[in-house]
């Protein structure tokens, strides 16, 4: 009797990714293309979300929008690129192209009966400040809050059986109550395009003027009050990530030796643990630069070198860095369905799971959570007397703002067991390298001591006038405490800081008493400044 | 009382094997009416608690010479091994009924002292071997050479290099003069080599007994109790006299070789670790002796028994085709003995790659649940094909696609079963690259991906349709997601 015969065709295992975009969509779009022809990944979004021709909505416009009946504000595209005869499907935050033009928005008039008929909302926050959208705006606002939840959770969630199928993107905040869907699939690989700041936090672009817009309030260019995500406020709230085993970050600064410490805590704490994160220290290159970079990245992952060394190589003159599990450091594209899951990623002060890579630290350093040498406190009056202080977790809130008038205190903290004598803060505007830096008087109209305190003196640094000493006149203290108040809204506007685009941050050093110089950069706890 | 093994399966198989624990066997012991003054005295039997067989198949034609798809066995036997801590082996070789009794003595000893060996790292027992058995010059030299070749270094479309070049790439990587001959220094480091790409455990890693872990614990210099030949004193199989004249008269020897084959076997039976035996008393003649020990231990109609009589005995079934009691007695219970002839199935797996394209000629190691590793080349529409255990197989592959730097890896769930129910679409979808985390999600994966189907979540007539085309026609056009 012959033997039997049993037949199969194989393929490797299909592995999704989704992509973000909050600046031009091309880079992302490009990204996905060479993602999917060199490594046959899938573009989630794609896959499962319905086409307005699958799906009419009866609203105008867009053939290639992809339609989630959940979250109408958010905008998901189909983008052709160079690199791929599909379009890759691209969610844009900021509207189609992200300048705030989108079809969808042009009239948009809101999903709760309170919204309508012209999309108002009224977006208030734990200290009762609030700030009203129409409009288009409102979408604006509505997309920007969304990602926060769907950038730690890339996914989409499918019940079939019912006709059209339902696919939405998932939202995975705890007040809402949907149906628990019954398939819930989420991306491998997530990649974020946008703007990002040293401080952890990321934005889009400024939505522009748009006069075909309605109601009239929505007319004007916005931009979105929310980030679409700050490590610092993830970390603090214990946040995590569902889903992605690899993060690229196309945006400026968001990973940086100050931030470093946040990551780690998120993807320690992750499902699966998050095992790297490809980003920038400082400056990212815009969209065509980033496509060049995508595509020498992808050749270097496809000679087999590891993303790390990938990364490295497509990025060699910029400025990147890499946060990597010790276990993941040999992670490659070719190993990516056979990769052993990570069981341990937590972070203490005296036990590392992450390296961290920077262009100046290219075999990377441990990552430890690390008490800064010395401590610097930022406060904002709010009322006669009331000071709320600016933490990591507040950096995309009204309240880590840079506003004109308004009383700023600071602290410089003197570590436990010794006592300052001189200190120095200076305010660094967005990184170092940045060619535009600005006086202490140009933002400050002055800066004084508390009131009976006339030990301390402050005075501008005379080499560098981004700079004050503060100094004792006799002994040292645990704290050195003093105030700056805001120059006007005009003056500030006449500065040249750039509003949603400007990010201020110290710069402290300190000697203490017995003689020994203290440095930190306090990157994440600064100001924003939103032109008002 | 042998201790029961730890966690494992009772019968584990494989295409060249197969390894069981022995479940307690009753035994009883007849004894007879005494005086009062007198006392029966019974012995502890010499009874294994498991056992291990390589089929023909493990080893080259007519030689002693272990092939490397051996590994998959010995993957086997360690975890045998290990479920009975501190067990005894004794090795056994067994040759088929045909040709002269001395060589098939000597055949079968020396495949017994080839795994003896092996599993000791006795590179001096395979010089042994090198020197008594001609089929270990050139066949066995060039099949370790080609077992040892890195990846990529062979071409399967180029002319394979002569067994002198072969040698020479060999002795330059080891640092060795190259000579291009099969030298002293050149067998010691190959043979180390060898037995330690063989012998493995489910890890991979290279694993080895010390000889006191062998019944004889090593007494003897020449491996009494340790290892021993049967020659063709204990065949599973006897065909009929008419199946045998049918073969002489045609002149068909491959036939009646491969009739045979089941009889060509290596079985290790493992012991209790307290048992101790007296190598002197042994009964079995060490591997290089004559049959002569083994006459001794013959059952009285051994002539009846190992002769070919009017119908095919298995000894599964009549349990009279052994024809030395002492074996008998210690191996005849044995699921190794017992086993059923397993039943085989062709496996054809076409290999794509990330963008759904089939790999025509590449490399692959199929890797299957058993611990088995085959190797081969697709042809040329990127189909393997390969034999193995008629069952439902998980195997994973590897193969590099052309063009690839790296190694990639497929799944295959392949089952004989033609039933077109939820099964098969579960296991073609799988196969087709959709296995996520929960299975459940992987039927709407692929409909997603599908170009033509709507996602229903449902094993519906277009879904088999579209699963039925794929396997009839391409997995290209309806899922690739590039066409660039």
């Amino acid at each position: 009797m012959s033997d039997e015969i049993a037949e199969a065709k194989v393929a490797p295992r299909a592995l999704y990714y989704v992509v973000i975009d909050g600046t031009e969509a091309k880079d992302s779009a490009a990204f996905g293309g060479m993602i999917q022809g060199k490594f046959g990944w899938r573009n989630l979004l794609g896959e499962f979300l319905p086409t307005v021709e699958d799906q009419p909505t009866g609203l105008p416009g867009d053939k290639d929008r992809l339609i989630d009946e959940a979250h109408p504000y958010l905008p998901v595209h189909l983008h052709k690129t160079n690199y791929s005869n599909k379009k890759i499907a691209v969610v844009e935050p900021g509207g189609r192209d992200c300048i705030g033009k989108d079809p969808h928005w042009k009239e948009y008039a809101g999903e709760q009966p309170s919204e309508r008929p012209n999309g108002v909302r009224e977006w208030k926050n734990s200290l009762g400040d609030s700030f009203t959208t129409y409009g288009r705006h409102t979408a604006q606002e509505k997309s920007a809050r969304f990602l926060k939840r769907f950038i730690l959770e890339p996914a989409v969630e499918v019940t079939p059986g019912s006709s059209p199928v339902k696919a939405r993107v998932h939202d995975s905040h705890p007040d809402l109550v949907f149906p628990w869907p019954e398939h819930l699939i989420h991306a491998d690989l997530l990649l974020v395009s946008s703007h990002g700041w040293l401080g952890g936090f990321m934005k889009g672009n400024r939505a522009q003027d748009w006069p075909d817009a309605k109601p009239k309030e929505a007319q004007p260019g916005s931009q979105a009050m929310s980030s679409y995500f700050a490590v610092g406020e993830a970390s603090a709230k214990g946040w995590k990530f569902r889903g992605p085993l690899w993060i690229i970050l196309a945006q400026c600064s968001t990973a940086n030796s100050a931030t470093w410490e946040f990551w780690v805590d998120l993807f320690g704490r992750s499902s699966p643990i998050v095992r790297g994160l490809l980003a920038y220290e400082e400056a990212s290159p815009a969209a065509s630069g980033s496509i060049t970079i995508a595509d020498n990245f992808f050749k270097k992952l496809a000679q087999g070198k590891t993303m790390l060394e990938a990364w490295k190589l497509a990025n060699n003159g910029q400025n990147w860095a890499a946060v990597v599990h010790k276990e993941a450091l040999n992670d490659t594209m070719q190993d990516w369905r056979t990769f052993t899951p990570i069981t341990d990623g937590s972070t203490t002060d005296s036990t590392s799971a992450y390296r961290g890579f920077l262009r100046s630290i290219p075999d990377g350093e441990e990552i430890f959570k690390k008490t800064p040498p010395l401590g610097v406190m930022i406060k904002r009056l709010l009322t006669e007397d009331t000071w709320i202080e600016i933490t990591p977790e507040l950096l995309d809130t009204s309240i880590a703002g840079l506003w004109g008038n308004r009383y700023y205190g600071i602290g410089i903290v003197a570590p436990s067991g010794e006592k300052l004598a001189e200190a120095t803060i200076e305010w660094v505007h967005i990184r170092p390298t940045y060619s535009k830096q600005f006086g202490i008087l140009e933002l400050f109209a002055r800066f004084n001591v508390f009131e009976g305190d006339d030990e301390l003196g402050l005075a501008v640094d005379g080499s560098n006038k981004r700079r004050i000493v503060v100094a004792l006149a006799n002994g040292a203290r645990d704290m050195l405490k003093f105030c700056f108040l805001s120059q006007t809204p005009e003056k500030l506007r006449a500065t040249g800081l750039e509003a949603h685009h400007s990010y201020l941050w110290i710069r402290a050093t300190a000697t203490t008493e017995s003689g020994v110089t203290l440095k930190h950069d306090f990157k994440t706890t600064g100001v924003s400044y939103y032109g008002v | 009382m042998p201790a029961t093994p730890t966690q494992i399966e009772p019968v584990s198989l494989t295409v060249g094997g197969v390894a069981a624990s022995v479940t307690e066997t009753v035994r009883p012991y007849a004894v007879a009416p005494t005086l009062e003054s007198k006392w029966n005295t019974l012995r502890e039997r010499l009874a294994p608690v498991g056992c291990w067989r390589a089929s023909d198949v493990r080893f080259e034609f007519d030689s002693s010479v272990p092939r490397p798809e051996l590994r998959g066995e010995m993957r086997v036997l360690k975890r045998r091994i290990d479920a009975h801590e501190g067990c005894l082996l004794s090795v056994f070789g067994h040759a088929d009924p045909v040709g002269d009794s001395g060589y098939n003595k000597q055949l079968s000893g020396r495949r017994a002292q080839a795994i003896y060996g092996l599993v000791t790292r006795r590179v001096d027992l395979w010089e042994e071997l090198y020197s008594s058995d001609p089929s270990w010059k050139d066949r066995g030299v060039g099949v370790m050479l080609v077992a040892l070749e890195p990846a990529g270094d062979d071409d399967s479309a180029e002319e394979p290099a002569t067994l002198k070049d072969q040698l020479k790439a060999f002795q330059q990587r080891q640092g060795l003069s190259p000579s291009g001959q099969a030298d002293a220094p050149t067998r010691k480091k190959l043979f180390q080599m060898y037995m330690d790409l063989l012998c493995v455990g489910a890890d991979d890693k290279p694993w080895t007994l010390a000889a006191d872990r062998f019944l004889g614990r090593g007494a003897d210099s020449k491996g009494k109790a340790d290892y021993q030949g049967c020659g063709e004193f204990n065949p599973i199989l006897m065909l009929s006299a008419s199946e045998l004249q049918k073969f002489e008269q045609s002149g068909d020897k491959a036939g009646r070789n491969a009739a045979n084959a089941p009889n060509r076997r290596v079985l290790i039976l493992l012991f209790p670790k307290e048992l101790e035996v007296d190598v002197a008393k042994w009964p079995c003649p060490r591997a290089s002796e004559g049959t002569s020990g083994c006459q001794k231990r013959l059952w009285s109609d051994s002539s009846k028994r190992l002769s070919n009589t009017s119908q095919r005995r298995e000894y599964k079934d009549t349990r009279d085709t052994f024809g030395c009691r002492f074996y008998e007695r210690i191996a005849g219970l044995t699921p190794c003995e017992l086993q059923k002839p397993i039943p085989m199935m062709v496996i054809r797996i076409q290999l794509h790659d990330y963008c759904y394209k089939p790999c025509p000629g590449v490399k692959y190691r199929l890797l299957l649940e058993s611990g088995e590793e085959i190797k081969g080349v697709t042809d040329g529409e990127g189909w393997l094909v390969q034999r193995v255990i008629s069952r439902e197989q998980r195997a994973r592959i590897v193969y590099r696609p052309e063009g690839e730097e790296a190694d990639l890896e497929s799944i295959a769930i392949v089952s004989a079963s033609k039933a077109e129910d939820d099964a098969w679409v579960d296991r073609h979808v799988q196969n087709f690259g959709f296995r996520p985390e929960k299975v459940k999600d992987a039927l709407v994966l692929f409909q997603a991906a599908h170009k033509d189907l709507k996602v229903t979540g449902e094993g519906d007539d277009q879904t088999r349709k579209a699963i039925r085309d794929i396997m009839t026609g391409s997995m290209t056009e309806p899922l690739e997601n590039h066409s660039a």
